[in-house]
């Protein structure tokens, strides 16, 4: 078995003579799915934005487009490396180094002609898509061995792509098809002359057919493209196309495609043992257990965890930004042995994770993979198809961010809108930019749930089948904050205008709470307590929400009166290791987080999976805040001294507003006293050093019957976007609770 | 301390008469003398020999700071004070903390304060050689040892003109026909020279100009000497711009060409501009220089020049270097020159003049006194003293009654009230320069809080900014940069060392901290070592310069880990000297190479404990949280590991 290394740029030459970057060493696998720019006619440009470059083993690549099912270019050599998750860069895409030595490339559009025997590009020109005629399916690994597997005008197609002494060959099979099948077989920059198995074109590439059932030929109307025809068939027919340039392509014999679609030798057999630390912390009321990662791996994969889901008790998948899955095993016993398995590689920039039924559902840019162990090896080796009916643009930010399901089964996940480099404006829209996408069960179809996001970090379902998500500061985004709708509810509009898709008209949906900067400055998931929870000193059915940037988590308390939704968070008193992005409780009641560093954070650490145990110590913050008349109204879990509770100074309160227009961010502006010029120049312009809250009075402070809950009452008592109210207590005991909230009031209750 | 409380500034106490919002009420007494001042914090640094205030003579002075102290959340809070003499601190009128001697061995109880206003008093004694040094620091759970912010302090202070008028007495010249005085920097500047006018200026517009100054220009400084109602004042005018208009050096290169104007609007925009001017060819703006008569003024092949180098002729000059390249300074001269075009006022006839009139008209009017190269100077004008002795409300230049020999200026009430307060006070106040007092007024005089926020108060581009914003609508992805935010001075005197900031205010620090901006920090070159000097001194701060890195190996060794992805992931954002930032989105970080000629290490430390409670909107993360740090390096002692990353800047 070959290792496979990562694909080494041509142009590392440039770089300088430093130690070679991770990501020029890290082993990908045979499939690496990815949008990838490429050079064509010297034009450097998008060559797939739904790729899979397939490592030919011999220094060569092919490019395969799952848009479009076609070989996109094939050519000898590496990448140029770009690629926020590779490079850090903004913009640059990875780009295939096809510039010099290519066999062939082909045009963007159909690889396949519809039942119509046409080839025309039916899709929208400015963002292209998945052709309507042809479906595909995903593939199969076999060793190193690739075979995609789609079905054209309803026909299932095995397709193999291998690089042999003798040049370029694609392998074939194709199902019992009662019309005529054509595929693009090549295109050059010269005429092509063909005579049934065999075709050369003027500028000196020469293809062959093997096998039977293909019959070669140029394209009517434009030599240019060699064409290879399939007549009807009632059986399964197996053929090949091979390639030369610059000599003859010889026809090759058929291998047995459909063979490899069972499973095969693994590739990476070592599986890494790590440990597992366990917090000593008696007192905390949450204390943090750090899972031992397999950062020091020999593929050197760069290990970022965020998406991640429990397959049993005892086991989880994970999933990496750089496109792995790993399955660790031993989370249910004492952590001194812990298992790591590489379990897939190569998937695209993959920040979501569920299983379903002990299957593993995994969300990248291009599409929902469902991965398949056909031998039981431990790896997976089936990558199927599960949806991909999502337009993605070249655009560095437009993240696919999230997996979730309702009770349902359906599955939810949100895409950011393509932000640009300087985090000011968006690049062109494309149809799914900026929104929360359900798909059903069997992913079949799929429904735009909400609009308007702009980046969104993660989401969450909540029991009732609510849908949540984050946001950050950006244009038509003042700040963070928690979108919160229900299910009936969809579709809703979260905001940034160049993302509406469609929702023309629809009113702006007021989040739960915004966020400023120091609470939250980029959001991760929400998460649900379990109904049957009882064991995180949490209350069942309660949300949490994680903040990526700040790496925390946060209590979500609700605050609504009647119809309108408002609400608050507190922050939950634990410390984890790297950025709060995914989150989800075991089984055991505990609660395990995962993030890792990709832009602007505090984490403390490139990345950290997590659990997050209670220990039975008091809860020392509230856990409901309602909004009342004159203030607000706080529960704690514990009794609270009277002195300091009933004293208007332990408290302190603020309220400000932000301003939502199409500038980036907002400064925050005064409730009490409105300053109109100043609110409306930041509609025109940046508003971020405007700093203007209102110190709110507190003008009575009282203990209820209780002896847990407080009653404040707030000078001039009015709505405003934000609001913060800070207490400094003690509980009967003489624990100090020390503690903020922040929130947003929109109505009155009592 | 997030706070947006401070009300006012010290700056308007400078300019305006009457009660004053400031942040303290600074009251020092020497020799039996008092003097109140509005200060932004109670800090000082006085030299054995200087003056503590321009009103108070050298010797041993004593100062009370008062005002309010202003929380808004309960802090317990720990005091205590930096530098040498005797202080004692006083909360709510209970005495906090008292210490003699060399400061900083002693700190207060931990006092708890709640959210609200505390009456604050901090009375200081200098040593008895007249030198003193003091800062007020405190610290508390959640922030480590740090100075005070003027953010915090509140106080309303009854400002005396006399301060006011002592400045617009060097702002005037007075001093050049009066002569005598000095001491006072400000009286060391000088009016423009006059050597090259025939070479830049129109003939026209000079006549006018000196006819009537303040027709073109209500704050001139430039008196009116002429009578232009009469023939004889016109033809008097006349002949000076004649005379002037033969002095000539060089050659005047062609007018720029008209279809720069667009790329040069641009540039009006994006280097903020409007800061000092006035939209060209918009509605005037009496807090703006208007730049309606630019065309008129120039020869216009002239003011890419004048663009290029303003101080080229006139070292004191308000308008700043902002190093234009040739064809920047080409296209904005274009922009100005269109922008005006329709602007020019009607002209007023004026007969021939005669040059060799002109010069004696010049010398009879006593030009040299400020313009240099202008004939002989009148020596025989009263002497400071003298005129120090005299009534100003009564008659001469600031009466506002002036007689047909005496320059008419043009003052306004309150301004003359100011002068003749001053007049009041003697003349030993010119004799005396406080390096920080002068630089809090240049603050204002030199415009720096039009484009630089302070102490939570936007800058006056801020708000004016938008108005030329139509002159980059045309340029796709104008607003596509990453953030904009131009640094505050609240903390500039402490933040970094006064070389850096003199480099940096005199156009000399390269390379540029944030190359990421469109605008750029433009020189005051004949003030930078004086601002600099006096900004840290403003802090009490000793103005200093770096001292040679001297890293722990050790520690530089852990810092680069905690800088670098292994650690907090700072070189994310900052660049390392040739090595960029690896993903910088929406915001970029100073490259880590200029931290050590920059930071002072004490504001350093302020800045990676919260860098949020510094510039609210910043975008750099908080790593720490009552002194914890998320990573484990040194115990996970958050200012441990603040310490060795402070240890790898020095050389990273």
């Amino acid at each position: 078995m070959r290792s496979y290394l990562a694909p080494i740029v041509l142009a590392a030459a440039a770089l300088p003579a430093t130690a070679a970057k991770w990501f020029e060493e890290m082993q990908i696998g045979p499939a690496w799915s990815n949008t990838f720019a490429g050079t064509f006619d010297g034009q450097q440009k998008t060559a797939a934005v739904k790729g899979i470059l397939v490592d030919l083993g011999d220094g060569s690549r092919a490019l395969f487009d799952t848009e479009t099912l076609r070989v996109v270019t094939v050519y000898k050599g590496g990448v140029h490396w770009g690629g926020t998750p590779w490079t850090g860069a903004h913009g640059p895409l990875v780009r295939v180094a096809n510039e010099k030595d290519f066999i062939f490339n082909t045009a963007n559009g159909p690889g396949w002609a519809d039942e119509s025997g046409s080839f025309d590009d039916k899709r929208p020109a400015e963002f292209g898509g998945n052709v309507s005629h042809a479906q595909y399916k995903g593939f199969y690994r076999h060793g190193t061995r690739i075979v995609f597997e789609y079905t054209v005008n309803g026909t299932r197609v095995l397709e193999h792509l291998q690089a042999g002494p003798g040049g370029f060959v694609r392998h074939f099979e194709v199902a019992a098809h009662a019309k005529p099948l054509a595929l693009v077989a090549a295109e050059d920059s010269a005429d092509f002359t063909a005579s049934g198995n065999s075709a050369k074109s003027a500028s000196g590439l020469s293809v062959a057919t093997g096998g039977s059932g293909a019959a070669l030929g140029a394209a009517s109307g434009n030599a240019k493209r060699l064409v290879a025809t399939l007549a009807p068939s009632d059986k399964p027919v197996s053929f090949t196309l091979s390639y030369a340039r610059g000599g003859d392509a010889k026809a090759a014999e058929p291998f047995n495609v459909a063979g490899a679609t069972k499973g095969g030798e693994g590739l990476w057999k070592e599986v890494l043992t790590t440990k597992g630390e366990l917090s000593t912390d008696k007192k905390s009321p949450w204390v943090t257990d750090t899972i031992g990662l397999p950062t020091d791996n020999p593929w050197k994969s760069n290990i970022r965890f965020a998406g991640f889901d429990f397959i049993d008790e005892d086991s989880a998948a994970i999933a990496s930004w750089n496109g792995d899955v790993w399955i660790v095993k031993g989370l249910k016993g004492d952590w001194s042995k812990l298992t790591w398995k590489r379990h897939a590689a190569g998937l695209f920039e993959t920040l979501g994770l569920k299983v379903v039924d002990g299957i593993i559902y995994v969300q990248g840019r291009d599409q929902i993979t469902k991965l398949h162990d056909l031998n039981q090896d431990g790896e997976a080796d089936r990558f199927e198809c599960f949806f991909n009916n999502v337009s993605v643009s070249p655009n560095f930010h437009e993240f696919a961010f999230d997996l979730q399901t309702d009770s349902d089964g359906n599955f939810y996940f949100s895409k950011g809108s393509p932000v640009r480099g300087g985090g000011r404006g968006f690049d062109p829209i494309y149809p799914h930019h900026g929104t929360v996408i359900k798909v059903s069960k069997d992913g079949s179809k799929s429904e735009i749930m909400a609009t308007g996001l702009r980046a969104p970090g993660g989401l969450g379902i909540g029991p009732n089948g609510e849908i949540t998500t984050g946001e950050n500061e950006g244009t038509n985004q003042p700040c963070c904050k928690i979108n919160f709708i229900t299910k009936d509810q969809a579709p809703a509009f979260f905001g940034t205008e160049a993302a509406r898709q469609g929702l023309t008209g629809a009113p702006y949906t007021e989040p739960l709470c915004y966020l400023p900067m120091d609470v939250d400055n980029s959001s991760g998931s929400q998460a649900w307590v379990p109904k049957d929870n009882t064991k995180f000193g949490l209350k069942p059915g309660e949300m949490l929400h994680l903040s990526y940037g700040q790496s925390s988590i946060y209590r979500v308390l609700n605050a609504s009166v009647g119809d309108t939704l408002q609400g608050g968070v507190v922050k939950l008193p634990v410390k984890i290791g790297s950025s709060a992005m995914r989150a989800r409780f075991h089984s055991d009641g505990s609660l395990y987080v995962a993030g890792f560093r990709g832009w602007q954070t505090n984490a403390a650490s490139e990345s950290a999976f997590q659990r997050i145990r209670y220990t039975g110590a008091t809860v020392p913050m509230p856990d409901k805040f309602e909004i009342t008349g004159s203030g607000v109204r706080l529960h704690f879990e514990t009794e609270l001294d009277e002195e300091l509770a009933t004293d208007p100074e332990s408290y302190s309160a603020q309220r400000w507003d932000y301003v939502r227009g199409p500038q980036y961010g907002s400064g925050e502006f005064s409730v009490d006293n409105i300053d109109a010029e100043a609110r409306k120049q930041a509609l025109d312009k940046e508003s971020q050093s405007h700093r203007k809250r209102d110190n709110i009075k507190i003008a009575a402070a009282r203990l209820l019957k209780d002896g847990k809950t407080v009653e404040l009452d707030l000078e001039g008592h009015k709505p405003s976007m934000s609001i913060k109210v800070s207490w400094d207590l003690e509980d009967t005991e003489g624990e100090v609770l020390k503690g903020d909230l922040h929130g947003t009031v929109r109505a009155m209750g009592k | 301390m997030r706070s947006v409380l401070s009300a006012g500034s010290v700056l308007s106490a400078l300019l305006a008469a009457g009660i004053a919002r400031a942040e303290l009420a600074a009251t020092f007494e020497s020799g039996g003398a008092k003097d109140t001042r509005a200060d932004r914090l109670p800090a000082l640094l006085v030299k054995a020999g200087e003056a503590p205030t321009p009103f108070l003579a050298p010797g041993e002075f004593g100062v009370t700071w008062t005002g309010k102290l202003v929380l808004t959340e309960r802090l317990r809070l720990v005091f205590s004070f930096e530098g040498e003499g005797k202080a004692t601190l006083t909360i709510g009128g209970k005495e906090v903390l008292t210490e003699e001697g060399v400061f900083g061995t002693a700190a207060s109880k931990s006092t708890r304060l709640n959210r609200g206003e505390h009456d604050i008093a901090i009375t200081y004694r200098s040593k008895p050689d007249g030198s003193g040094r003091f800062r007020l620091f405190w610290e508390e759970r959640g922030f480590p040892r740090q100075s005070v912010p003027p953010t915090v302090f509140k106080a309303e202070v009854p400002a005396d003109p006399a301060r006011h008028g002592r400045l617009l007495f060097a702002e005037n010249h007075c001093s050049k026909c009066h002569i005598g005085a000095s001491g006072m920097e400000e009286l060391s500047e000088f009016g423009p020279i006059l050597m090259a006018t025939g070479s830049r200026l129109q003939e026209e517009w000079v006549a006018a100009w000196l006819a009537n100054p303040a027709s073109f220009r209500p704050d001139t400084r430039m008196p009116d000497l002429i009578d232009e109602s009469t023939p004889a004042g016109k033809q008097q005018a006349a002949d000076l711009a004649a005379w002037l208009m033969t002095q000539k050096i060089g050659e005047v290169p062609p007018a720029p060409d008209k279809a720069l104007a667009q790329k040069g609007g641009e540039h009006f925009h994006r280097l903020g501009c409007a800061a000092c001017h006035s939209v060209p060819g918009g509605p005037a703006d009496p807090a703006r220089l208007s730049l309606s008569d630019v065309g008129f003024k120039f020869q216009h092949g002239a003011l890419a020049g004048f663009l290029k180098k303003p101080d080229a002729w006139y070292a004191h000059i308000g308008m700043p270097d902002f190093a234009l390249s040739d064809a920047e300074a080409n296209e904005i001269a274009a922009y100005l020159l269109e922008a005006t075009a329709n602007s020019a006022r009607n002209p007023s006839a004026f007969p021939k003049g005669d040059p060799a009139k002109g010069m004696e008209i010049a010398t009879a009017l006593n030009c040299a006194a400020c313009h240099a190269g202008t004939g002989i100077q009148n020596t025989t004008l009263s002497g400071t003293d003298t005129i120090f002795a005299k009534d100003w409300s009564a008659g001469g230049c600031v009466s506002g009654k002036p007689g047909p020999k005496v320059p008419k200026f043009a003052l306004t009430d309150a301004e003359r009230e100011a002068l003749i307060a001053f007049s009041k006070k003697g003349s030993a106040p010119l004799t005396r320069h406080v390096a920080a007092e002068s630089a809090a007024a240049k603050l204002q005089s030199m415009r720096c809080t039009s484009c630089h926020s302070m102490d939570g108060h936007a800058s006056l581009l801020d708000s004016v900014h938008l108005e030329t914003k139509d002159l980059v609508a045309h340029v796709q992805g104008e607003h596509n940069k990453v953030d904009q935010t131009r640094p505050h001075l609240t903390f500039a005197g402490e933040m970094l060392h006064a070389s850096y900031l003199e480099s940096i205010i005199n156009g000399a620090a390269t390379p540029r901290p944030r190359p990421w901006l469109d605008m750029r920090m433009p020189a005051f070159h004949s003030r930078a070592a004086s601002l600099a000097n006096g900004l840290a001194r403003l802090h009490g701060v000793e103005p200093g310069k770096p001292e040679a890195p001297a890293p722990d190996a050790a520690l530089a060794e852990i810092g680069k880990k905690l800088a670098g992805s292994e650690g907090f992931g700072c070189t994310t954002c900052h660049g390392v000297g040739d090595m960029k930032a690896t993903a910088a989105f929406e915001v970029e970080g100073i490259n880590f190479a200029l931290a050590h000629q920059r930071l002072r290490k004490e504001w350093f430390i302020r800045w990676m404990d919260n860098p949020a409670s510094i510039t609210p909107s910043t975008k750099m993360p908080r790593y720490s949280e009552d002194g914890q740090s998320q990573r484990p390096e040194l115990e996970g002692d958050a200012l441990k590991q603040y310490e060795a990353i402070w240890n790898y800047l020095q050389k990273p």
